[in-house]
């Protein structure tokens, strides 16, 4: 077999839905005509968890308002540190972060009063002060963050995993995506682009149909009905096909279809979840949209055996987002308010339930802020800034309380230990327990993999 | 090395006995020639010694060539360490270049800072040499290390061989080259075929293969009850199809696959364009009158050049429609241009995988690393499309359209075109910036300036219809306006004249001039290319746009021998690119399409890998089949129908799909790579809705012209606000508004081709979102009681009604156990439930058994 040939097979039988755990018979069936490649992929390496949440911060946190505390900024408010390359008319003027820093009562970590409930959590995280990016805008550095690709559509993280590792639970999608809003670069941050479209991230939109089409056309008993001469049909017409693995496997996604339209209801349902659960997350009872919700319904949708969930935060479309671009960086707090205390509380739950160690939280931001002020001195707004930000890793097989990376005195660039994007991919691929060198996919000519021909795993940040 | 060491100290003697006057700058000297330089030295310079043979590329011995860099850019910003690419390497916080490459030996951080210091203080190099030129380097200089061509591995560059079916007794395979070719393979093999498929299979097969629809039911019967031999009924059969028009629509789509075809940039806004739908009617049409591949191929690379040498002004316009497979190339970012290396590299690819089937981008930031293809291959193609001019819709910042190309192609015709939208973007730009602050001053003292010219001249008016005018007065008066006349003309041409009618006419006129230009052209513009300034382009080095190589001449692959080519003339290029292409005895051309219409009918190429026929594509299954193919293909005109004729026409194509007469072919060949059946299939996205519809009978036939989408002004679309548009319609698939950056609701979730890149095959996944639209969609339900309806109105009993079902979705009527079935669910259907499903249009019970047999895997599959 051609490496093309295994691939081919490969894929095939990972699209017929084979590459799941739980479908024993089809599987058999498939390795009449596939051979080994329907297996499910087991990780390159012990996991360090098992699912991945992440965070998404739309529109660019400023990480020296948040994370990276820099006194100097305070110190040399509105101070000019001369002009920007190539824009020899632009003075830049310093500006102080709007929030005071103070540090978590355990580790010591410094995080602004903008997150006064994380700060209190932030023990648990791994915080990377060191990041950085290829691009200045929103788009390109959303996918870059989501697909590692600033240009040419590539997959997603969750596709990667989705591919990589499979799902616990098939009656729900392995990568599913909370998103009230379009986000920037729209559907192609969760896209499985050449990867099988069984990756391809299903997105939630909290409310009352969350998922599409998943309110039953017709009452369940006549459902039933209906997909039972479905069966018959199937079956019948399966008589003569017996070696075809696809028709088995269009058979049993209806069976998976009839379970998540009775499951995911269930799974999003908060109203099960206990007041004092309700609570830790400030979130009112019945209310299934706020950010609250979604958190716990990213909580829950993990439990029930989803690989990888991303919540994706912006209260209104792009615009009503993190981006503090000619904009009062004021802005933050509003946001802030938002995720705080559910972030927090998730991280709280999640250690009482015991599943913190089983799953990766990412608190991530496509790109940071300026330090200093963007419409000349004295003004309210913080540019983009892909050469430096901050963001934060917890959970399974992260090392609790540390900090890695520097910026310099002013945060403008990174000085030590630098974590470009590839290699945040890298590390998080990694603590899934794949390698990221080798966790590659044949298509138009050559291997493609999450980190192109870049990024390594960050070890001082493993537990 | 030690020859090395003698120069460093020879310049460090020469450096030492400079006068240096100026005490800041002596200082410099000295921080340079006690810190830096030693530290160069010691660290970098023993690989970095700019010596031929050096292991480090760049130089470390001079500021020169520290400053021009390498393959990774400027080596340093003098007065920015921050942007400086040395302090980044040697900090470590590159995401690629590292240096010193041993962790061991990474420089402290005292010493980083250092660097930093000397780049923020200028960089100051006592006696800077000069900068070289660029050059412009001869071809075997370019090539030079890129992997060799060779015969076996690179068959496929080879010419085609000319090669006779092979001798075969059995007279069920001896027929027909094509499966003369097939069955002695499988002979080889031991393997054994199928039988035929029946009648009913066969049509079905073949009407959705070359149609993308089912057969209706009248044509089923006739077909079954023809009394002529099955090889003719059936080739009457074939003729009738390729004759209609749904062939090239079905066609159509799957080359508008390859052109990677769609309504919108795909830039952040993903802005529409307007008149991208008569490219795909033009290739919907261009098949369906069996245009020959080679004009096919002529007029979508070069079709404006083309048009030149013609009277015939339809036939001007189709050819300027035709280059909307290279105008259509994808967009990225907010701005025009900002992003051109990256649309060409989209030109590129889709050629390179599209026709060739050469991963030709492979070659943008190096060689292939796989196939015999140089770097300096990819810019000779680069600079042919960047001698191009591509249109735009506009984008995100710089709203409106530019480089439409008049329908009618000509040298005046093109000036007006960009006269026209130069003069709108004029407008747009007043119109945008006329309250930024900096214009304030300016359009301030310009209304000063005129109210006061206005009151003069009104009152020297006054004073010189006066009998006994005051000639001092007057005199005054004019000087006066004389002054300010000369004021406001100088205002007018404040910051090069841009602001000249807004100050002229103001806003508002400027608006409504706008749009009365806007909405009357005085020429039909079309999305599509024309000529621009023929150059030859710079080697992007590691593919950066910005850090540009040597001066590479416009060619083709020059790997690809056995085929002439031609010398580029005074144009861009393309044309010439199509001739090469396009000549008959071009290795590739006729071998990637052949293979390609192979993969439609038989679900698999000839080679597995259509868009690359390079090192790490497949090899073909049956290489002289695939020759044999293409040279009869060239021979006979590059005619698609004759192509599809002849192959559906064989005895392997009429194939039974069944498990297998013998059990033994399975398990030997699970692939069917040697064609011992036919391939069973899942419809593609669009023949689902396609047939759905078709059978329903709310299918619309005719074809559709542009959209139901706004002009260009009527919007402005952005990364906050992109543009995103579904549009309800009944059309085929192939004319739905096609977005790069959305995926259509229900096309999407059958697997339709990506729209950001040439697809050559597609997947056919089956998961349970697949399942969920079938079971709950309003789309299943309006179609399913479209049907139900349908039905209940044609057929007088149950009975019959299922019967005329089957008839419509299955091709067959129904057999007695399926019909006693079907009755008892519509029984219990009607007895269950205490709550009933009210449809006012049909019994429910109908639109539930439609929907069933709707989404069952006899109608979604083709045996």
């Amino acid at each position: 077999m051609s490496p093309e040939e295994q691939s081919i097979s490969r894929r095939t039988a990972l699209q017929k839905g084979i590459g799941t755990l739980s479908l024993p018979g089809v599987a058999a069936v498939a390795n009449k005509s596939t051979a080994a490649a329907s297996e499910p992929r087991t990780p390159h390496s012990l996991p360090g968890a098992k699912h991945v949440i992440v965070l998404y911060m739309s529109g660019g946190y400023s990480h020296v308002d948040t994370f990276d505390p820099k006194p100097r900024l305070s110190r040399d408010h509105e101070t000019s540190i001369g002009p920007e390359l190539g824009r020899a008319d632009f003075e830049r003027y310093l500006k102080a972060p709007l929030w005071k820093f103070r540090p978590n009562q355990h580790c010591g970590t410094q995080v602004s009063d903008l997150f006064p409930h994380i700060r209190d959590v932030i023990h648990e995280a791994a915080v990377i002060r060191s990041m950085s990016c290829d691009h200045i805008d929103h788009g390109q550095a959303t996918l870059q963050l989501h697909t590692g690709s600033t240009g040419f559509a590539m997959p997603s993280l969750g596709s990667w995993l989705s591919w990589g590792l499979g799902t616990f639970n098939s009656n729900l999608p392995a990568h599913v995506v909370i998103s009230e809003h379009r986000p920037y670069a729209g559907p192609q941050i969760w896209d499985a682009n050449f990867l099988p479209g069984v990756h391809t991230g299903v997105q939630i939109k909290p409310g009352p149909e969350p998922l599409p089409n998943l309110i039953p056309a017709s009452p369940a008993g006549q459902q039933d009905l209906e997909l039972g001469l479905l069966e018959s049909l199937n079956k019948r017409h399966l008589r003569d096909r017996s070696t075809d693995p696809q028709l088995a496997a269009r058979n049993s996604s209806f069976r998976t279809a009839r379970g998540l339209q009775d499951m995911a209801p269930e799974v999003l349902d908060l109203s099960r979840e206990s007041k004092r659960t309700l609570d830790l997350y400030g979130a009112a009872p019945g209310d299934q949209t706020s950010y609250a919700s979604q958190v716990l319904m990213a909580r829950r949708l993990v439990e029930n055996g989803v690989r990888f969930v991303e919540i994706v935060d912006a209260v209104g479309a792009c615009r009503d987002n993190w981006d503090a671009a000619h904009r009062d960086v004021g802005s933050h707090a509003k946001y802030a308010k938002r995720v705080d205390q559910p972030i927090a509380a998730l991280i709280t739950d999640l250690k009482r339930r015991g599943m913190f160690d089983d799953v990766l939280l990412v608190f991530c931001t496509e790109f940071g802020r300026t330090p200093w002020a963007q419409d000349g001195k004295g003004t309210k707004s913080r540019a983009h800034h892909p050469h430096a930000y901050s963001c934060w890793l917890a959970g399974g097989g992260v090392k609790r309380g540390t900090v890695h990376g520097k910026t310099d005195d002013i945060g403008n660039r990174v000085v030590e230990d630098a974590v470009h994007i590839h290699d945040f991919h890298a590390t998080i691929l990694h603590l899934m327990g794949l390698n990221h060198e080798r966790l590659t996919y044949r298509h138009a000519g050559r291997d493609f993999r999450l980190t192109d021909v870049y990024g390594k795993v960050i070890h001082e940040i493993l537990a | 090395m030690i020859r090395s060491r003698d120069t460093i100290f020879a310049l460090l003697l020469m450096a030492a006995a400079l006068p240096a006057a100026d005490p800041e700058l002596m200082a410099k000297h000295e921080f340079f020639e006690l810190k830096v330089r030693p530290l160069l030295l010691d660290r970098c310079a023993t690989c970095h010694s700019g010596e031929p043979d050096a292991e480090g590329p760049v130089s470390m011995l001079s500021r020169t060539t520290i400053v021009a860099g390498g393959d990774y850019g400027p080596g340093i910003v003098p007065g920015r360490s921050e942007d400086s690419l040395l302090v980044h390497a040697v900090r470590r916080t590159h995401k690629e270049l590292r240096m010193p490459p041993d962790d061991d030996d990474r420089l402290t951080r005292e010493e980083s800072d250092i660097l930093a210091r000397w780049i923020d203080d200028g960089a100051v190099w006592p006696g800077s040499d000069k900068a070289p030129g660029s050059k412009t380097s001869d071809r075997a200089e370019l090539h030079a290390n890129s992997i060799p061509f060779d015969e076996a591995l690179d068959w496929a560059l080879r010419p085609r061989q000319v090669v006779a079916p092979p001798d075969i007794a059995d007279p069920r395979w001896s027929t027909n080259a094509i499966d003369r070719f097939v069955h002695a393979h499988r002979l080889q093999q031991g393997i054994a075929a199928n039988g035929e498929a029946d009648r009913r299979t066969l049509i079905r097969r073949v009407t959705l293969d070359l149609t993308g629809l089912p057969p209706l039911p009248l044509a089923v019967e006739s077909f079954v009850n023809d009394p002529a031999d099955n090889a003719t009924a059936f080739a009457n059969v074939v003729d009738r199809l390729l004759a209609s028009d749904q062939y090239g629509e079905r066609q159509g789509r799957l080359w508008l696959d390859v052109a990677r075809y769609a309504d919108t940039q795909g830039d952040v806004g993903d802005i529409p364009i307007q008149t991208a739908w008569l490219y795909r009617n033009w290739v919907i049409n261009a098949l369906n009158r069996d245009i020959p591949y080679d004009r096919f191929l002529q007029a979508q690379l070069a079709g404006d050049i083309l048009s030149l040498t013609t009277e015939d002004e339809r036939l001007k316009r189709e050819l300027t429609i035709a280059t909307g497979f290279i105008a259509l190339s994808r967009r990225f970012g907010n701005k025009k241009k900002e992003s051109m290396h990256l649309t060409i590299e989209d030109t590129i690819d889709t050629i390179g995988r599209g026709i060739l089937g050469l991963t030709l981008r492979c070659s943008r930031c190096h060689d292939h690393k796989f196939d015999p293809i140089s770097n300096a291959d990819y810019y000779g193609l680069y600079g042919i499309f960047e001698s191009t001019t591509y249109p735009w819709m506009g984008m995100s910042v710089e709203k409106s359209p530019s480089d439409l190309s008049p329908a009618i192609p000509g040298w005046e015709a093109r000036e007006k075109a960009t006269a026209y939208w130069d003069l709108i973007a004029r407008y747009e730009y007043q119109i945008n910036n006329h309250f930024r602050p900096w214009l304030k001053p300016t359009l301030v003292e310009y209304k000063d300036v005129t109210g006061k010219l206005k009151l003069l001249e009104v009152e020297l008016a006054t004073l010189q219809a006066k009998p006994d005018n005051d000639v001092d007065r007057i005199n005054k008066l004019q000087q006066q306006i004389t002054g300010l006349s000369a004021r406001r003309d100088k205002l007018l041409k404040v910051r090069g004249g841009t602001f000249r009618e807004l100050m002229l006419h103001g806003l508002t006129w400027l608006k409504s001039e706008k749009l009365r230009l806007a909405k009357n052209p005085e020429v039909e513009l079309v999305f599509a290319v024309g000529e621009g300034d023929a150059h030859d382009t710079k080697l992007h080095r590691r593919g950066n746009p910005t850090n540009l190589g040597d001066v590479v001449p416009r060619h083709f692959i020059s790997t690809i021998t056995g085929v002439q080519h031609p010398t580029i003339g005074d144009g861009s290029g393309r044309l010439e690119l199509a001739q090469w292409l396009t000549d008959p005895d071009h290795p590739l051309t006729a071998r990637v399409i052949v293979n390609r219409i192979w993969q439609q009918h038989f679900g698999r190429g000839l080679v597995a890998t259509p868009d690359n026929f390079g090192r790490q594509g497949s090899a073909p299954s049956h290489p002289e089949l695939l020759d044999w193919l293409a040279n009869r293909f060239v021979e006979g005109g590059w005619s698609f129908k004759s192509l599809h004729r002849l192959i559906v026409l064989t005895e392997t194509y009429q194939l039974a799909s069944t498990d297998g007469d013998d059990a033994a072919a399975f398990e030997q060949d699970p692939n069917n790579v040697l064609l011992w059946r036919y391939a069973r299939r899942r419809l593609d996205a669009e023949s689902i809705r396609d047939s759905i519809l078709a059978v329903s009978g709310q299918l619309q036939k005719e074809q559709p012209a542009a959209h139901d989408i706004d002009p260009w002004y009527k919007h402005r679309y952005s990364l906050n606000a992109p543009f995103h548009k579904e549009i309800a319609t009944n059309h085929r698939s192939v004319y739905l508004l096609t977005q790069r950056l959305f995926r259509h609701s229900l096309l999407g979730l059958f697997d339709s081709p990506d729209r950001n890149t040439s697809t050559a095959r597609r997947d056919s996944s089956n998961v349970p979102s697949q399942a969920l639209f079938l079971m709950n969609s309003p789309f299943i339900k309006q179609q399913a009681t479209a049907l139900a309806q349908r039905v209940i109105v044609e057929d007088r009993n149950d009975e019959s009604r299922i019967d005329q079902l089957y008839r419509l979705i299955y091709s067959r009527p129904v057999q007695d156990v399926e019909r006693n079935e079907v009755m008892t669910f519509l029984k219990q259907y009607r007895e269950a439930g205490g709550t009933p499903h009210v449809s006012e249009t049909a019994p429910v019970e109908y639109v539930a058994l439609c929907r069933t047999l709707l989404t069952s895997n006899e109608f979604f599959f083709v045996d």
